[in-house]
């Protein structure tokens, strides 16, 4: 994978740090319900699947590059 | 029958499924598909241990959000895997590391008192935490058998006592079968990746059971549990003490998922492809969603059917199926917990197993003169049947520890407890792999000092808590110290024993890791290691010359140690390949340095990188280097690597050049050969109307009494050709400045309407006259082009001129259209002729094409027309080019680039 996947990567755990910690964190930290689920649950599950997708994303990216050759 | 015997019967015939898939994998080791990216990341999920299984359910139930910590720093690791594990993979294997220990003692001048320290760290921390399962998988089958005594039976009486026995037996034969423990074990990572498939299947499938089948899907959990109670105390994180809390287990857990002695062993040794890093990028996050995805709806479940605490909350997952009468489902999931258990512990005793042998016993025997005496004959074996003794050593201790001591303990903690244990390796093993400045002296420091605080603030609060030393200590302080509380450290009162254990053994750590780096000095050696680490991408394919050695060995002597290890016929295998690869003459006597560092990375595999120091030592003679010359040789090492990537790309390019002129060459030759050919069809062209001009003109002369009318129609025919012969010489002249460039033509903002209009007006008698219906199709809103007017008529008359030509000889019929697509603007003139034939549709616009086609009925013109017109379209950046009609007749097209605005 290129140098820029890389780095991608690295921003990808930056950013996912950042949002699965406080202060972030603290925005979906009520004890709520919404629409029958609690809030936080709601935030850390957004954010997981999140995480998930975008890895994906990036690999998938970063083989196809590499397939191509360059 | 009781359902007891059904339980040991399920179990027994689980653990022979594991035999039959390790043995079925092993025969197919070889093939490609066993050693797949999917396979790797499902054995990474050995993360997911029986603590998963039934802990994170009980943790839910009482504490609520914060089991997820383990789960957070591993899936935040994912996307680091290609900077982090990727590097450790690769150091692992140009050296041939084998565990974390042997890491951490070869980054550090392959110390072998660092190797022993952190395989000692190793055993401590992962021996109650191999025992907890043995404790989960126990009390699960006691749910089943109601037989309260349970443990405290003689051994004979104990399940969890013949599963050990199961269990050591299929590590020694799945997890130590091969003397060189670099080498891949298929059938075990197999049977790992087989068990995280299952044990995901059983907990998915209880998480259906019991949010669709005993509530009505997630939120009627959520909304019936809103009355509990503690409820917002388990759908929030506490605001107080809770984000500190959260932030360091997340860290811890970030650190364990590499430093596990289990995780390092699937991730790096049992690695086959670095490649395969990339799906488990994505893959690992999403197995540790969907296993995480019912954990709190089993546990408010649990807290809603069992109220008030009458059922421990480590075994809803087993309580809630069978209170329902679901024996199916709760024996599915038993044996989901089992596999879970099973996995970690085969995985982590083949780990220690191979630790302990490298870094205890190997240089326990080389020290010991009578010991390596005595056994030195047999050393390989020593080796292979040690480690099996190690794996039941091991299991024994393990399931001791069970019995005797951890008993108190929830699963929780203890597995916590060992991670932060685990964890103390992150400064020298993960700060050593990126900062060449940190040394032995160190990771020493580093080592000691977490250990000792991990020690004091968390494993003695365990032994006080087991009621093996008076509990004045938790109380009072060490020494009677205030500040010494072993739950306070240093007066700073955590709501979290654990995290605060953590915190305070991190940072000591840490800070003992830069500090002493800092102020001492490294060995040559180190360096060495410390540059062949921290640039491992720069080395790792020149890795035997990388690493500095001087001094005088034979190459009789090391062959003869290796294949102590070995057996000669591999020994002598590794060798030939290694000198054809390297050019190392054969029969040299000598061993240079190559030799050298390749034996004692081959040995490394067996016995571990501080043990193979050792005994290379013994069997050469080194000399002192001075620091510079690790320096020189390691530049020299870089500049040829840099030289040798320069060569490459140098004659790369020159190859690419090469390919160009012969390219060139062959064009030339080509327009050389139709140039001749050019010539020859012109001068061909021009003879046929001198011939017919030379012969009127001799006629006319000859034949002075020709009548007038005769006279005047031959001279009428000689204009005739004279014309021809003109209008052939303008179309060559034409023809020839343009390909030469020499022809300008300026170009002006034109309505090709206009264009197609005036062409129509100058044929337009032409066509009456011979019959022919002419219409057009012109766009309503045709945008403009750039182009030159008149050569754009001169194209438009020609294509004219040919469908005239060969249109329908009683009722032909042209018709013209404009029309545009995709920005570019199109004009199409079609007749009702004949067509061209598939195969001379791009031909047609070569020069002379319709004078070399004998079979077609030759026409009049100069066969030039199209080739002059296709060179004006290319002038015109366009294209043109020559299609069959849908029904009949050919239309010829060209298209133009749309102004641009």
């Amino acid at each position: 994978m290129s140098k820029k996947v890389v780095t991608y990567l690295t921003v990808i755990f930056v950013a996912f740090a950042l949002a699965l910690h406080y202060p972030f964190i603290a925005i979906a930290n009520k004890p709520i319900l919404v629409y029958g689920f609690p809030a936080f649950l709601i935030y850390l599950t957004c954010v997981w699947v999140l995480l998930i997708v975008v890895g994906f994303l990036v690999v998938r990216k970063g083989t196809s590059d590499d397939t191509h050759g360059y | 029958m009781g359902i007891e015997w059904v339980v040991i019967i399920l179990s027994s015939a689980y653990l022979g499924l594991l035999f039959v898939i390790a043995g079925w994998a092993e025969k197919n080791a070889n093939k490609q598909w066993l050693s797949n990216p999917y396979i790797y990341a499902l054995s990474l999920a050995v993360y997911c241990t029986a603590w998963t299984f039934y802990g994170s359910v009980g943790r839910a139930a009482n504490q609520g959000l914060d089991f997820l910590t383990t789960y957070m720093g591993p899936i935040l690791m994912a996307p680091l895997f290609w900077l982090v594990l990727r590097k450790i993979i690769r150091i692992c294997k140009a050296q041939r590391i084998t565990s974390i220990a042997d890491f951490i003692s070869a980054r550090y001048g392959k110390s072998l008192f660092l190797g022993a320290f952190a395989t000692i760290i190793c055993i401590l921390a992962i021996i109650p935490y191999i025992s907890i399962q043995l404790k989960a998988i126990s009390s699960s089958f006691r749910i089943f058998s109601a037989d309260v005594a349970g443990s405290k039976g003689l051994f004979f009486n104990d399940s969890a006592f013949y599963l050990m026995v199961i269990l050591a037996v299929f590590t020694i034969f799945f997890g130590s079968r091969k003397i060189d423990a670099s080498q891949k074990n298929t059938g075990l990572i197999t049977v790992v990746a087989f068990e995280s498939l299952f044990k995901l299947f059983a907990f998915v499938v209880l998480g259906f059971y019991v949010t669709y089948g005993l509530f009505n899907g997630f939120s009627d959990i959520f909304i019936k549990s809103s009355e509990l109670p503690y409820f917002e105390r388990l759908i929030t994180i506490d605001p107080v003490d809770g984000y500190g809390d959260w932030f360091w287990l997340n860290i811890l857990s970030f650190l364990a998922i590499i430093l596990l002695p289990r995780q390092f062993h699937v991730a790096v040794k049992e690695n086959n492809d670095e490649n395969h890093l990339k799906k488990a990028i994505w893959l690992f996050p999403l197995y540790l969603f969907l296993i995480n995805v019912f954990v709190l709806p089993i546990a408010l479940g649990g807290n809603l059917l069992f109220p008030g605490n009458s059922v421990d909350a480590d075994t809803y997952v087993l309580v809630m199926p069978l209170a329902q009468g679901n024996t199916f489902l709760a024996l599915l999931v038993f044996l989901g917990g089992f596999s879970a258990a099973t996995s970690m512990i085969i995985v982590s005793t083949s780990a220690l197993s191979i630790m302990i042998s490298n870094n205890l016993m190997i240089p326990g025997i080389l020290r010991s003169e009578f010991l390596s005496k005595k056994l030195n004959p047999q050393l390989n074996k020593v080796v292979l049947r040690g480690r099996q003794l190690m794996i039941v050593v091991m299991l024994m201790l393990a399931y001791l520890y069970y019995k005797y001591i951890g008993q108190p303990f929830p699963l929780v903690s203890i597995g916590l407890i060992s991670f932060v244990g685990v964890a103390q390796f992150a400064p020298s093993a993960i700060g050593g792999m990126f900062w060449k400045g940190g040394n032995y002296k160190g990771a020493i420091a580093s080592l000691t000092v977490g250990f000792l605080v991990w020690m004091f603030t968390l494993v003695l609060p365990t032994i006080v808590n087991a009621k093996l030393i008076d509990a004045t200590i938790l109380n009072e302080g060490l020494l009677g110290l205030s500040w010494l509380k072993p739950q306070a450290f240093l007066g700073v009162d955590f709501s979290n024993n654990v995290s605060q254990g953590f915190m305070w053994s991190i940072l000591c750590n840490g800070l003992a890791y830069v500090g002493v780096s800092a102020l001492t000095s490294q060995s040559i050696k180190e360096t060495n290691q410390a540059e062949v680490f921290v640039d491992i991408f720069k080395y790792s394919t020149v890795y035997e010359s990388a690493i500095v050695w001087k001094g005088q060995a034979f190459i009789t002597d090391i062959k003869n140690l290796l294949s102590m290890f070995l057996g000669k016929r591999r020994t002598d295998l590794a060798f030939e390949r290694f000198s054809d690869r390297n050019a190392i003459e054969q029969g040299t006597i000598e061993a240079d340095f190559r030799v050298v560092n390749f034996a004692e990375k081959l040995l490394s595999g067996a016995v571990g990188s501080a043990s193979a120091r050792v005994l290379m030592s013994s069997v050469v003679k080194e000399e002192e280097i001075k620091l510079e010359e690790v320096f020189n040789i390691l530049q020299e090492t870089q500049r040829y690597i840099t030289d040798n990537k320069e060569l490459k790309k140098k004659s790369v390019e020159l190859e690419n050049a090469g390919v160009k002129l012969r390219q060139a060459n062959k064009e030339l030759t080509k327009l050389d050969e139709l140039k001749d050919e050019f010539i020859s069809t012109v001068t061909h062209e021009m003879r046929t109307p001198i011939t017919s001009i030379r012969a009127l003109s001799e006629i006319i002369n000859d034949n002075e009494d020709l009548k007038t009318e005769e006279r005047a129609k031959f001279l009428d025919t000689i204009v005739e050709e004279t014309k021809r012969m003109e209008r052939l010489i303008n179309q060559v002249l034409d023809l020839e400045k343009m390909e030469s460039g020499k022809l300008e033509i300026p170009f002006s903002t034109i309505h090709l309407n206009d264009v197609a209009n005036e062409s129509v007006r100058k044929v337009k008698q032409l066509i009456s006259e011979k019959g022919i219906a002419l219409s057009t199709n012109l766009h309503g809103k045709l945008p403009l082009v750039k182009g030159n007017r008149d050569r754009l008529v001169q194209v438009i008359l020609n294509l004219m001129s040919n469908a005239i030509k060969f249109c329908d000889n009683s009722n032909g019929e042209i018709t013209i259209t404009t029309s545009t697509r995709n920005g570019s603007v199109e004009l199409s003139v079609s007749d009702n002729g004949p067509g061209v034939p598939k195969d001379s549709q791009k031909l047609i616009f070569e020069a002379f094409y319709q004078a070399k086609n004998q079979t077609l009925k030759k026409p009049e013109g100069s066969g030039l027309g199209l080739t002059i017109c296709k060179k004006i379209i290319d002038k015109h950046e366009g294209s043109i080019w020559i299609e069959n009609g849908a029904e009949s007749g050919a239309v010829v097209a060209f298209s133009l680039p749309k102004l641009k605005l």
